[in-house]
């Protein structure tokens, strides 16, 4: 019987352990990548990477790629875009750093025309990635303040600017006639509210007379509804998610306190009332894209072609990612009338020249030269306020 | 105040209702089950189905109860069938196999959306207690919650089944001995805990939200409540629950949310300086003592591997001895396999590599700690986010060149973790990865805070690292700076393992009144045991920060350490270089490759887990057989009393 010597033992250790890795990362690998300079030909197909969060806790973001998928699902069928078929290619980035950092460079060895980052922690993963492609066209549903410190000149916001939000919730509650207001926010995508909103609410004659961090695991809301009770606010700025906002509804109506809430455009959905139940009653929502259930054809069709391709997605997230789908098509057609062939910079300068227009499912796309982190243009009249009756979006006139 | 408190109370009420059956598996099935909350999360969604088409509440809960029940039957046959002999860490991060999966089914059957479940009506709104309004719900899941707990304690005290219950937890072996059938028992307190988690799914999401992930997040905020009543006994469980809810509402209230992770390991660790095993724990379930069945399962595979020659003397046989020139000649070609090979990959896939070797070599260091040190700590992503952001501060604002600063996280990290393993040197087991745990949290809330030093949630860009004038910007270049750190990181863990430092961390885990005996400082061990561990996560989060390019609050969390301490298992007890590269290969490289399977991705992962677990007791348990020229072909099962 042969017995190997213990050096033997790590020798084959080794040599399993490296060839095991190299083999799944070599075979895993094979797929190729090809750089170009940014062009597709006439007639040719455009792939579109799409980096998500499909797994992890926030997962739900998903949507927004699966209202991205729909549109081009639709276009396709309808012929394409100017002669184009556009391709999706979804990885997902679990709504990470690192995530969003490798599923970026996953997506660029597919060689694609535009890349989409769907959160915000992605997001700032992957610009550092996309740093080191200065022609890439970039649609980000991030916040716009991960957008504005990335510094890329090619990211365009799809959604709204949290911060800016938090600045119209300001201006609805001055208006109303509040003057002491308080701040409940998640501190991973709203931290920059909590940092601007005492000087804005200053500059409108207010006073931010409170501001709490409210995680998205958070389970007792008491303490929350009994700050903003002790602290004498009239006025409550909400930049927290659905379940947050339910939670916290609830346990205000629980605790008797009765003071109007402004939530931001992510709570206009009729999930997030479902959530709430009666307590949602009452709550004011600012919006920028319009109702789920609106009657215009555009929101119609969304509503059509998301019940037909994905279902489960028929939700605000599901309208930006829709939204996104339009303003991308939109910039497509606009660049392949201008050149023979389509390029990067021919399609971002026509996604430059979008602002102002109504695209998909919105009336007047934010879009400056100066500013494209999100698609309010940093205006908080582009608001639109909505409240809660009887179980009902009604817009405040 | 009193209205704080009572909130506080209600919502210890539900830490008691999902971490009751997770106590009651520590202490009667001897088993650590990390699915406990995704059962529950199944369980919940089953009876919201039942509930959205229109059922009674009292169908959908007897629904989740035996839904939960099977479930937990499910991991425990998995548990029993193929990891009979392993050690509590590896059984304890084997559930996070069929966790990973439940969570991951849960999204892909019902979505990712968070679910409205409202109360039953009559249930519904609020009551006034001491002029404090409270949930009527959550007050009666709180009334409910005691009375289990009242009710098993009579079980327990004033029946047989209480009895043998009680044998069974204090000495398996004996009980055994005494004819008391463990086995069954072991199951029944499975399919309990099973079923208090299907109800307490329902009654929490009922409470609190329904979503795949939630309620795995509240089990792990509800440990915190566990370990400081104490594991030991169900007044424990009580205590620490209701007490906890209270901190936490406290802390929310006067200090704010942010604060909550950082008190919490305060009052942790001022509570084990008096009692090292919670306010009301017992040393008795510091250890295990199971019975186990072979049932098989792993015996045959393992068998199996020795027939198939996948263990040293099956590969030794059929191979001849290299000696020295072939040593230098594997490695060399090993080597140049590693140089090479990579530039033949795309892009997408050096990266993924860089970042298994960044991970190696915090595994090689949680390995350190967990493994020859024998300490179950939860740290590893918290000392990776100091490490990153300490090398960030140091190359953004001190002018230190990226290498150096990578490099000086190292002693950074170090002191950090000699602090920590000051702090946590009377505690192990459950107490202290808990405690470990709530510092990593402390640490991510703390760098989301300290806005001016972490750039808060938008992070700090970080230059790119530069060698000789030249800038590593392309992935190649990165894949040789990870690849020439990660060999000096194992290099110098493997070094120091050999050492005769190495040597007494062993014998102190081996026995650690042995190793006082010898004269050796135990206490003194333990602490530089998390201190080395502590310099190659901080050493590893600032080679990860620098690959990425960024580094943010949210670049490595709670469930970085989880992933650490996963890969760290399938590493192997001793092992601080050949485990931690397949460890690190498993949790990077598996979610990487699985990136466009969709929301199945979770449910295939899962699976891997448990698979690459199983695999690894197997292969251990083959090489036990030959190195104790066991008879492979044995006969049927029998009962092994380990």
């Amino acid at each position: 019987m042969i017995r190997p010597q213990p050096g033997q033992h790590r020798i084959r250790r080794l040599v399993a352990a490296t060839t095991a890795v190299m083999t799944v990362v070599a075979v895993a690998g094979c797929g190729g990548s090809a750089a170009d300079d940014g062009s597709v030909s006439a007639g040719g197909t455009i792939v579109l990477g799409i980096s998500a969060p499909q797994t992890g806790p926030l997962a739900i973001n998903s949507q927004a790629a699966d209202g991205l998928e729909a549109y081009f699902k639709k276009v396709n069928e309808a012929g394409g875009v100017a002669g184009y078929t556009v391709e999706t290619n979804v990885v997902d980035n679990q709504g990470t750093v690192n995530g969003g950092a490798q599923s970026v460079r996953t997506l660029l060895s597919d060689d694609p025309f535009a890349v989409s980052v769907v959160s915000s922690g992605a997001f700032t993963g992957a610009t550092s990635v996309l740093r080191n492609q200065p022609d890439m066209p970039v649609l980000a549903l991030s916040s716009g303040a991960a957008i504005d410190a990335a510094d890329l000149d090619t990211a365009y916001g799809l959604f709204t600017d949290y911060t800016t939000e938090s600045f119209a919730a300001i201006d609805a509650l001055t208006e109303m006639g509040h003057s002491e207001l308080a701040l409940v926010y998640d501190p991973t995508f709203a931290q920059e509210s909590a940092d601007s909103d005492a000087e804005y609410a200053d500059e409108k004659g207010a006073e931010l007379v409170e501001s709490i961090q409210m995680p998205s695991s958070s389970s007792n809301y008491t303490p929350a509804v009994q700050k903003i009770r002790s602290s004498g606010a009239d006025g409550v700025i909400l930049q927290v998610a659905q379940q947050g906002v339910a939670g916290l509804r609830k346990a205000a109506q629980e605790a008797g306190l009765d003071v109007p809430m402004v939530a931001y455009s992510g709570n206009l959905d009729a999930g997030m009332i479902e959530l709430a139940g009666q307590a949602a009653d009452g709550l004011y929502v600012t919006g920028l894209f319009p109702l789920l259930n609106d009657s215009s054809p555009a929101v119609k069709e969304f509503r059509d072609t998301m019940e037909q391709y994905k279902p489960g997605s028929v939700s605000v997230l599901g309208m930006v990612g829709w939204n996104a789908g339009a303003l991308i098509e939109a910039g497509i057609q606009r660049a392949a009338k201008s050149e023979e062939s389509l390029t990067s910079a021919n399609f971002l300068a026509a996604l430059e020249e979008l602002g102002g227009q109504s695209i998909g499912v919105l009336d007047q796309v934010g879009w400056t030269e100066e500013a494209h982190d999100s698609l309010d243009g940093e205006d908080t009249s582009t608001f639109t306020l909505y409240q809660v009756q009887d179980g009902d979006f009604v817009k405040v006139e | 105040m009193w209205t704080i408190v009572l909130s506080g109370l209600v919502t210890g009420g539900l830490y008691l209702a999902i971490s009751l059956g997770v106590v009651v598996t520590i202490r009667f099935a001897h088993a650590v089950n990390f699915a406990h909350g995704a059962i529950a999360t199944l369980a919940a969604y089953v009876g919201w189905q039942i509930l959205r088409d229109g059922h009674n509440p009292v169908v959908a809960f007897l629904a989740a109860a035996a839904i939960g029940g099977v479930l937990a039957v499910v991991v425990s046959v998995l548990l029993a069938r193929y990891l009979p002999r392993a050690a509590e860490l590896t059984t304890a991060m084997a559930t996070f196999g069929p966790a990973l999966a439940f969570i991951g089914l849960a999204g892909y059957v019902w979505g990712e959306s968070p679910q409205p479940l409202s109360e039953p009506g009559a249930l519904g709104g609020a009551v006034s207690v001491l002029g404090a309004t409270v949930g009527k719900f959550e007050l009666v899941a709180l009334c409910v919650s005691l009375a289990v707990v009242a009710m098993l304690s009579l079980l327990l005290r004033g029946t047989s089944m209480g009895l043998a219950l009680r044998a069974c937890a204090d000495d398996p072996a004996t009980a055994s001995l005494n004819g008391i059938n463990v086995s069954r028992l072991q199951s029944m307190v499975w399919a309990f805990a099973g079923m208090t988690a299907g109800v307490a799914g329902l009654t929490i999401s009922m409470a609190a939200q329904l979503d795949p992930n939630f309620l795995t997040g509240f089990l792990i905020e509800a440990f915190t409540a566990v370990v400081l009543g104490g594991i030991g006994t169900l007044g424990g469980v009580v205590l620490g629950s209701l007490l906890y809810g209270i901190v936490v509402a406290g802390v929310s209230f006067y200090l704010g949310t942010e604060y909550v992770p950082a008190v919490s390991l305060g009052v942790l660790a001022i509570v084990y300086l008096v009692r090292p095993t919670g306010l009301l724990g017992g040393e008795r379930l510091a250890t295990t003592n199971r019975v186990s069945i072979e049932a098989g399962t792993n015996l045959k595979l393992s068998r199996a591997l020795v027939r198939s020659g996948w263990t040293v003397r099956g590969m030794g046989a059929a191979r001849l001895t290299v000696g020295r020139p072939g040593l230098i000649a594997v490695a060399a070609v090993l080597l140049a396999g590693l140089v090479l090979v990579p530039r033949l990959m795309p892009t997408a896939w050096i990266f993924v590599g860089a970042s298994a070797l960044a991970m190696t070599i915090a595994v090689s260091g949680q390995k350190f700690l967990s493994g020859l040190s024998g300490r179950l700590a939860v740290a590893q992503g918290g000392f990776m986010l100091v490490g990153g952001f300490v090398a960030a501060n140091l190359a953004l604002h001190s002018g230190l060149p990226a290498l150096l600063a990578i490099v000086a996280a190292v002693p950074v990290g170090v002191l950090l973790g000699a602090a920590l393993g000051l702090s946590i040197l009377r505690i192990s087991g459950l107490y202290l990865a808990i405690m470990t745990l709530q510092f990593t949290l402390a640490v991510t809330e703390l760098a989301r805070s300290w806005t001016g030093v972490t750039g808060g949630e938008v992070g700090l860009i970080l230059p790119p690292v530069s060698l000789a004038g030249r800038s590593l910007i392309e992935p190649y270049d990165l894949w040789l700076l990870s690849l020439a750190c990660a060999a000096v990181a194992l290099g110098v863990l493997v070094v120091i393992a050999r050492s005769s430092l190495g040597i007494r961390v062993r014998a102190a885990r081996d026995s650690n009144d042995g190793a006082s005996a010898l004269g050796y400082d135990t206490r003194l061990l333990a602490v530089v045991a998390v201190a080395i561990s502590a310099g190659a996560g901080a050493f590893a989060g600032a080679l990860s920060a620098f690959q990425v390019g960024v580094v943010t609050p949210e670049s490595f969390t709670l469930w970085t350490s989880v992933y650490v301490l996963l890969a760290a298992t399938v590493a192997g007890q001793d092992s601080l270089a050949v485990g931690p590269v397949l460890g690190a290969a498993l949790v990077v490289v598996l979610p990487f490759a699985l990136a466009s399977a969709g929301g199945l991705s979770a449910v295939i992962f899962g699976t891997a887990i448990i698979l690459a677990l199983v695999l690894r007791e197997s292969l251990a348990r083959a090489r036990n057989l030959e190195a104790h020229d066991e008879e492979v072909a044995l006969d049927d099962d029998k009962l092994v009393i380990a």
